[in-house]
């Protein structure tokens, strides 16, 4: 890792602009030359799967069948297997992706937090630069609020209730100049919905009384085909359903091949399977009865208090609710073939983070940091692939952006601390340290003092748990190779290996501290 | 028209009793919030955020004003216009009281349905007790003593939210307009 001091920052800010370059000598011979050095600009399509975690597809092992759809399109896509989020929730694992920096640098770590305002200009939309057509939408709220960060760079920003349903009515669209901001101003405060309190009495009220009644019809079971209700985002209370979602996602790019003058890139930040699960009742009665347990994994004492049956209850449920997003990224892909809109586009299938289902714990943002949160899918089909590719060895979200200016032939400034993925076109750096952090109790403007962080060298994995009460520095140590569950802790005190793990973590996170450090 | 409406003197008092309780409750609410707020967002960013929730405040203490008015208009004046600086003030206080209490008796996820289930009955009851309150304000001495001096020792506060919320209205617009 790349912890910035005060100067290595004021570099990288300029960088941006004046675009150092990367080293190129880890290029190996590319197996997917990029368009952009072959001279004609090509697509790129990112369809981002929220809280999708790669330990629950088909895919990637899974005993239930999750995803015959995604394994379709894997046979001509490179597929990456140990590839993480670098944050365990949307705000720094987006962040991180969008920006290619971990969240310790670019310090979006609290929930709604945004990129280091200095370090705005290092953003995907940004470095692809003008002679791309930029378009971005998000359904969850809190990457259309980063996204909103970079709005100078973006040409087109869909708001996240275009192809919804009904529900609360932002405002994000409506106050261009504040847009990242009017989250924090409306959603998140002024017409805040229950459990919190709106800060505005007699609007929030309003508000309330106005978006839970229109919602109240598609909470309660009554939308045709979804017996758990319609998918909602739940924080602000807007009803979808995955159909129509996906449609307008492939009408969009369907759009864009048409229209657009330039090669485009689209980001699109799709919400399921995002909790609360609400699959298609297509997809309700899959899984069920089929006698599948997890391996037992004892209750972690800083996680939540979920019960081991309602954990696996929830996991039943989000499982279909993947089969059900696989069954429409399914159709969606094969409505673009057949429009002939996917020629001269790289298409990239990830996520932002997992999602838990062990060890006491459920969701994601938690103070965990198990493979369940933090490994998520990539796959990366390139212009005309044909045959399937795997690679093995550990990449994280922070890589996706050097990758894309690479593959577009732009300049990769100094200071970004991903580097291009491994597969197309550049060696595999074997021993590279990888973080994922959690840091949400920390102010962005002041040296880490509490979180989680995760740390991958290799086959081995450090997790750091630092300033919890009664936990002040514990240290998890997994061979993940051998031990893909994590059930073996091999930290010990006196052993080679853990010291020497926890010495480079401490050496990181102490660097990536630096800047923040008083005088 | 201006004689279905009460004067100016006594308007301004009910003002000061919405205003107090409508600006109150955010700035509450600014105080839970701001420690967050300091964690990752810049002193401008939260002048921001303050702005136009100051703006807010001023547009819906304003409507809520207008709508005492208008039932002023509407009813005969013997219900409210007349002494209504004292019903007014008594109905304003049961309406946003009844707001406040509504959210929080229903902050919970968990009852978003039972909130939407609740409007009628809880209104019902807000607008019974209003109706109650209102008739017995006036005859009631210390009752009606005890408003007209809130009432009146509140109006103080307005020469800090107007001047704020005007000074949010500008910095609003500049920061849509640029």
């Amino acid at each position: 890792m790349d912890g910035l001091s005060r100067r290595d920052f004021l570099k990288l800010a300029a960088a941006a602009s004046a675009g150092a370059l990367l080293p190129r000598a880890l290029v190996e011979a590319a197996a997917y030359p990029s368009a952009g050095r072959r001279g004609g600009l090509p697509n790129i399509i990112i369809l981002l799967f929220d809280s999708m975690s790669a330990r629950h597809l088909s895919l990637y092992g899974y005993p239930r069948e999750t995803t015959p759809h995604l394994s379709r399109f894997a046979e001509r896509a490179t597929v990456y297997h140990a590839h993480w989020s670098a944050g365990n929730y949307t705000t720094p694992g987006t962040a991180s992706m969008l920006t290619g920096l971990y969240p310790w640098t670019h310090r979006a770590f609290q929930f709604g937090g945004l990129i280091r305002r200095e370090l705005e200009a290092l953003n995907i939309f940004s470095l692809l630069g003008d002679e791309y057509y930029r378009y971005v939408f998000s359904q969850n709220l809190l990457s259309d609020v980063l996204a909103a960060q970079f709005g100078a760079d973006v040409d087109e920003h869909l708001p996240p209730t275009a192809f919804s349903i009904g529900g609360n009515d932002l405002l994000m669209d409506k106050l261009p100049n504040d847009r990242a901001l009017s989250w924090h101003v409306f959603q998140d405060f002024l017409f805040a919905l229950s459990p919190y309190l709106p800060a505005s009495l007699v609007g929030g009220y309003l508000n309330s009384v106005n978006s839970l009644r229109k919602t109240s019809y598609y909470r309660a079971g009554k939308v045709p085909g979804h017996p758990y209700g319609a998918p909602l985002l739940a924080n602000y209370n807007i009803s979808y359903t995955n159909e129509r979602v996906f449609a307008g996602v492939a009408a969009e790019i369907l759009r864009l091949s048409a229209e657009s003058s330039r090669p485009y890139f689209a980001y699109f930040h799709l919400y399921s399977p995002h909790e609360p699960y609400k699959p298609h009742r297509r997809f309700t009665s899959l899984f069920v009865g089929d006698g599948y347990r997890p391996p037992f994994k004892p209750h972690h004492p800083l996680a939540g208090n979920f019960s081991d049956d309602d954990l696996l209850h929830k996991r039943l449920i989000y499982d279909q609710l993947i089969a059900n997003v696989d069954a429409e990224f399914g159709k969606l892909m094969d409505t673009l073939e057949t429009a002939g809109a996917l020629e001269n586009t790289w298409v990239i299938v990830t996520s932002d983070h997992g999602q838990l289902f062990e060890r006491g714990d459920h969701g994601h943002g938690t103070n965990l940091m198990n493979e369940g949160v933090l490994h998520i899918p990539l796959l990366i089909s390139a212009p005309g692939q044909d045959r399937r590719q795997d690679v093995s060895v550990p990449t994280s979200n922070v890589d996706l952006l050097p990758t894309l200016l690479w593959l577009t032939g732009r300049e990769i400034p100094s200071g970004i601390e991903g580097q291009p993925l491994p597969g197309l076109g550049v060696l595999a750096e074997s021993e590279r340290l990888i973080f994922a952090v959690q840091a949400p109790y920390n102010s962005a403007f002041a040296p880490l003092k509490k979180g989680s962080v995760a740390m991958r060298k290799g086959a081995y994995k450090l997790i750091a748990y630092l300033g919890y009460a009664g936990v002040e520095q514990g240290f998890e140590l997994y061979n993940l190779d051998e031990d893909p569950e994590e059930l073996n802790d091999l930290f010990a005190d006196g052993d080679l290996l853990s010291r020497q793990m926890r010495s480079e973590f401490l050496a990181a996170w102490q660097q990536a501290n630096q800047p923040f450090l008083l005088p | 028209m201006r004689n279905r409406l009460p004067p100016l003197t006594q308007i301004l008092p009910v003002y000061a009793v919405i205003a107090f309780v409508v600006y109150g409750w955010t700035i509450i609410l600014v105080f839970w919030k701001l420690p967050s707020w300091l964690f990752f967002l810049h002193g401008g960013e939260i002048v921001a955020i303050l702005s136009y929730s100051f703006l807010l405040n001023l547009l819906e203490s304003l409507i809520v004003l207008i709508g005492l008015l208008g039932l002023c208009w509407l009813l005969p004046a013997r219900l409210l216009r007349d002494d209504f600086n004292v019903r007014g003030a008594a109905l304003a206080l049961v309406l946003l009281v009844s707001i406040m209490l509504h959210l929080w008796v229903y902050n919970n996820s968990d009852l978003r349905e039972a909130f939407i289930r609740s409007l009628l009955p809880w209104w019902g009851v807000t607008l019974a007790l209003a109706a109650v309150l209102v008739w017995w304000a006036s005859r009631t001495a210390w009752l009606r003593r005890g408003l007209l001096e809130l009432s009146d020792r509140l109006v103080v506060f307005l020469y800090i939210f107007v001047p704020m919320s005007l000074i949010s209205l500008v910095i609003v617009i500049i920061r849509n307009l640029t």
